[in-house]
């Protein structure tokens, strides 16, 4: 994708779509010395007017307003012919907003989400898409409501009765929220019940042995992993409608990036300020 | 934004090819619709619940005021921030990431001119040659905030804005929104919902409801806004058309600390409605829950209706809308404690109860994240992002705003209990009021009422199913007594990786004999071994905020607090309500945190620490 986003032939294609907008817009009928009204601009005119005094203009005001358009128009015209829109700074900003939105758009004419480039995308970015850890496990807790030291506590137990299998354990920690047993459950669920300081350190951690201590937001555990399941990545067809939203926001995100970068590498920008350090001179220049 | 701007092109005949990709689109969703109809199904559910946290209080770009005051994100941004992911910032260029990812979100930005200003960049779009685009898009701070103070005012006086509120064009953004909100449903991960804000703000007076929709099948075609009307009677009026078309929907109100005693009305409604059964039944059927805490506040009760409560003063945001900043004369009618008494008066006298509310917190904010996190709060508005326009003030605004910017608190967190992660699940949850707010903190709170619960019955592990059993969750109705005192189970956990618990009170409200309004506070778990006096008060936990350091410690408070607690001073012949109050240690405020970053001491008209806290809804007791 990025690639293509470099050719240059489809930089042509995309300014010549942006110019084409602009110019369709700029323009429309009016050739360079006519001046055309027509009803869409009388509905408009009208409309403004609507919007500021709460009812239709009158004929006689029409038409004024009509004056006032022509006049305007005139003056415009003028001032273009004499360059007058160069250099203004609201002009400027005014039109630097408007390439921007133009620009937002086109990565979906470049880059359309078929299944060709969902596919594509997928195979660049398989680790997003990875399937959480998945455990079966026991645990207690030993919290500091209930334990001047809860971690020489959990110590002390674990000691005590570590090599009891999984049922001799259950009445050794305090009575709390958290289930003792969680059966088949993932690391996106031991996140929002204990935390991610507990959730990580499980990654490490042996099966079929209680071990310890493992602390968390709550205490200090002991912990028994019956099973674990590392990360895997599922097949495209799974994740397929999760890949094409990714997809469609990063290729608009990157799109924008792109079509500017690629309007700048028209461009020399050379700085003759002398008060600027070095570093920021050399980054503006290689931002290209 | 896609679409949209692709509809405002459909003139151009170079995009032809653009309108047939939209529908492809649009084919390609009722696919994705119905695969989610047949998963759905398979989420498991858990009888006896679990608590989800999100926000459906949320504003984007695609809200006039976000976009006008810096917001440089849409509805699509929203919900990536809610899972976790980094989005734009605006302000001074940061950007927004959660640290820990929200169970629920549901953005709601305005109805008024919905997703209308950001075309005002569009060359193609009529909003580009409207009157004001020239000040909202011209980077004059003092001008585009006179523009949003121009709209807002159109809205207060129900002017419709035939550009920025063409029919078809809020059409056309409303569908892109619910698409948005359907591509990031993830049935048993993560829940999204239809909704918007209702903006009837009536001389300044605050009367803004959310709006949520339990599916987005049978979703109306056009929110009903507050330029149709912002009578609340005349949005109940359509809720109920829709709900009679197969479409269920909610309404949320919020502030009614900027309503100057309008939102919980005494006696006659804004509307001119007299408060008795029919007005009571139709309140209560469309709005379940009420906005307790937010950005702009929260409307538990204010210091003056409490005088009694030593935790009444609690981010209190004293302003209408109006830009005078000046607190509103009425205190009452805007606060939820006062009110929910007074709905019991009324219900005495066989009017109903119009304010039976059960509680949310919410976020309202304008720059698509809803930073709840003290220690990561990043403003209100795009143009807060950056510490200095949080504490000095954002760039265009008067000082009396700027203060009003450093009140804001961060926005709290809606709790539900429900049997899955699902819209259907969440949706039946807040109907039922069985949700509590918090004013950010993800402490896990439980409450049940019933007659006969002993103080052993929490150390049975089988205690939630007896509890479901035997008694009612917070929300519910108590059953008749034949004299017997009820009694409550309350079990509160701290945050995962939060501040520890300070204590947990019951919020007792009734009407006595002589039918006057009562309340009382009941202190009745505290943590590190404290009891209360003779008059049932309990000293304070402590502080350990380290202002300097913007840092506190976990060595006071309690990871667990929990009881059963029986009403010493019941009165079977008395209306009365029980809500549940946790509250945390002491904690640094966000303006502490912000103050630490740009090195400079705290602000000495700010709280240094906040106790931030859990509001259970509440549990009726209607004598027979």
């Amino acid at each position: 994708m990025k690639k293509l986003i470099k050719e240059p032939l489809v930089h042509f294609f995309l300014l010549g779509i942006v110019l084409f907008v602009i110019y369709s817009q700029v323009n429309k009928n009016d050739s360079e010395q006519d001046i055309v009204i027509d009803n869409a601009d009388i509905a408009h005119m009208a409309e403004l007017w609507r919007m500021q005094w709460q009812r239709p203009p009158t004929s006689e005001e029409l038409q004024g307003l009509i004056e006032k358009y022509v006049n305007q128009e005139v003056l415009y015209r003028e001032a273009l012919r004499m360059n007058l829109d160069h250099n203004d700074e609201i002009v400027k900003r005014r039109l630097a907003q408007k390439m921007e939105f133009l620009g937002q758009d086109l990565s979906g004419l470049v880059a359309p989400a078929s299944e060709e480039n969902l596919k594509a995308y997928f195979e660049d970015h398989k680790k997003d898409f990875e399937t959480p850890y998945r455990y079966t496990l026991y645990q207690i807790l030993f919290t500091e409501d209930n334990h001047v030291n809860p971690l020489e506590k959990a110590k002390n137990v674990l000691q005590k009765y570590g090599l009891s299998d999984t049922q001799g354990m259950q009445d050794k920690g305090d009575v709390f929220l958290l289930n003792y047993k969680l059966k088949d459950t993932d690391a996106f669920y031991l996140n929002r019940e204990f935390g991610e300081q507990f959730t990580k350190q499980l990654e490490e951690l042996p099966v079929g042995q209680w071990i310890g201590p493992i602390k968390s937001g709550y205490g200090v555990h002991l912990v028994y992993l019956e099973s674990k399941t590392p990360p895997s990545i599922p097949s495209f067809a799974e994740v397929k409608d999760k890949v094409k939203r990714e997809y469609e926001y990063q290729m608009e995100q990157e799109g924008q990036e792109a079509i500017l970068k690629a309007l700048r590498e028209n461009y020399k920008v050379r700085i003759t300020a002398d008060n600027l350090e070095k570093a920021t001179i050399d980054e503006i220049a290689q931002n290209k | 934004m896609r679409v949209i701007k692709l509809i405002s092109l459909t003139s151009l005949s170079i995009l032809f090819a653009l309108g047939c990709k939209k529908e492809k689109k649009e084919e390609i969703n009722t696919e994705e619709l119905s695969s989610e109809t047949t998963s759905q199904t398979e989420i498991p559910a858990n009888p006896n619940k679990d608590v989800y946290f999100g926000n459906l209080h949320v504003h984007t770009s695609w809200s006039f005021d976000g976009y006008i005051n810096g917001s440089v994100t849409g509805p699509d941004d929203a919900y990536r921030w809610a899972q976790g992911e980094s989005i734009a910032g605006g302000g001074d260029g940061t950007p927004l990431q959660i640290k820990v990812p929200l169970d629920w979100y549901v953005v709601a930005d305005h109805s008024e001119f919905m997703g209308a200003l950001p075309l005002m960049a569009d060359p193609s779009s009529p909003a580009s040659k409207h009157p004001l685009t020239a000040d909202v898009t011209g980077g004059d701070p003092k001008k585009s905030f006179e523009a949003y103070t121009k709209i807002l005012d159109d809205i207060s006086n129900g002017r419709n804005d035939s550009i920025l509120g063409n029919p078809e064009l809020q059409k056309n953004i409303w569908a892109e929104i619910i698409d948005i909100a359907d591509k990031h449903y993830q049935p048993g991960k993560f829940t999204t919902m239809a909704g918007y804000e209702w903006t009837s703000n009536p001389k300044w007076r605050n009367l803004h409801r959310i709006v949520i929709f339990k599916d987005t099948e049978h979703v109306a075609d056009v929110p009903f806004s507050a330029i149709d009307s912002d009578v609340p009677e005349k949005l109940w009026a359509w809720m109920d058309s829709q709900r009679a078309q197969g479409n269920e929907l909610l309404a949320i109100p919020h502030n009614g600390n900027a309503s100057d005693g309008l939102m919980f009305p005494i006696e006659e409604s804004y509307g001119g409605s007299k408060i008795g059964k029919a007005y009571s039944e139709t309140r209560m059927r469309n709005e379940p829950v009420y906005e307790l805490t937010q950005i702009k506040g929260t409307s538990e009760t204010h210091p003056a209706l409490s005088p009694n409560d030593e935790f009444a003063n609690f981010e209190i945001w004293d302003y209408t809308l109006s830009a005078t900043a000046t607190p509103p004369k009425n205190k009452k009618g805007g606060y939820m404690r006062e009110a929910l008494i007074r709905g019991m008066q009324y219900e005495k006298e066989d009017k109903g109860n119009p304010f039976k509310y059960g509680f949310i917190g919410d976020s309202d904010t304008h720059n698509s994240a809803s930073t709840i996190e003290e220690d990561n709060y990043t403003g209100k508005f795009g143009f807060e992002n950056d510490p200095k326009h949080r504490l000095d003030g954002p760039p265009g605004v008067t000082e009396a705003a700027a203060g009003q910017v450093r009140e804001f608190s961060t926005g709290g967190l809606a709790a539900v209990w429900a049997v899955s992660n699902t819209r259907d699940a969440i949706f039946e949850a807040i109907k039922r009021k069985e949700t509590y707010a918090t004013s950010g903190p993800r402490m896990k709170v439980r409450v049940f009422g019933g007659y006969g619960f002993d103080n052993t019955i929490l150390d049975n592990s089988e205690w939630v199913q007896t509890a479901y059993d035997n008694g009612v969750p917070m929300g519910g109705d108590l059953k008749a007594s034949t004299g017997e005192a009820p009694s409550f189970i309350i079990h509160a956990v701290k945050e995962a990786n939060g501040a520890n618990l300070d204590r947990i009170q019951v919020i007792k409200g009734w009407i006595d004999d002589k039918g006057d309004a009562q309340e009382q506070i009941y202190n009745v778990a505290l943590s590190d071994n404290r009891t209360v006096d003779a008059n049932g008060k309990a000293a304070p936990v402590g502080n350990t905020v380290n202002a300097a350091e913007a840092s506190y410690t976990n060595d006071i408070g309690a990871t667990e607090l929990k009881t059963v607690w029986a009403d010493p001073d019941f009165n079977a012949s008395q209306y009365a309500f029980y809500y549940v109050r946790v509250i945390q240690i002491p904690t640094p405020r966000w303006s502490t945190y912000d103050a630490k970053k740009l090195g400079r001491e705290p602000r000495e008209d700010l709280p240094v620490s906040i106790q931030e806290r859990a509001w259970s809804s509440p549990i009726w007791y209607t004598p027979n």
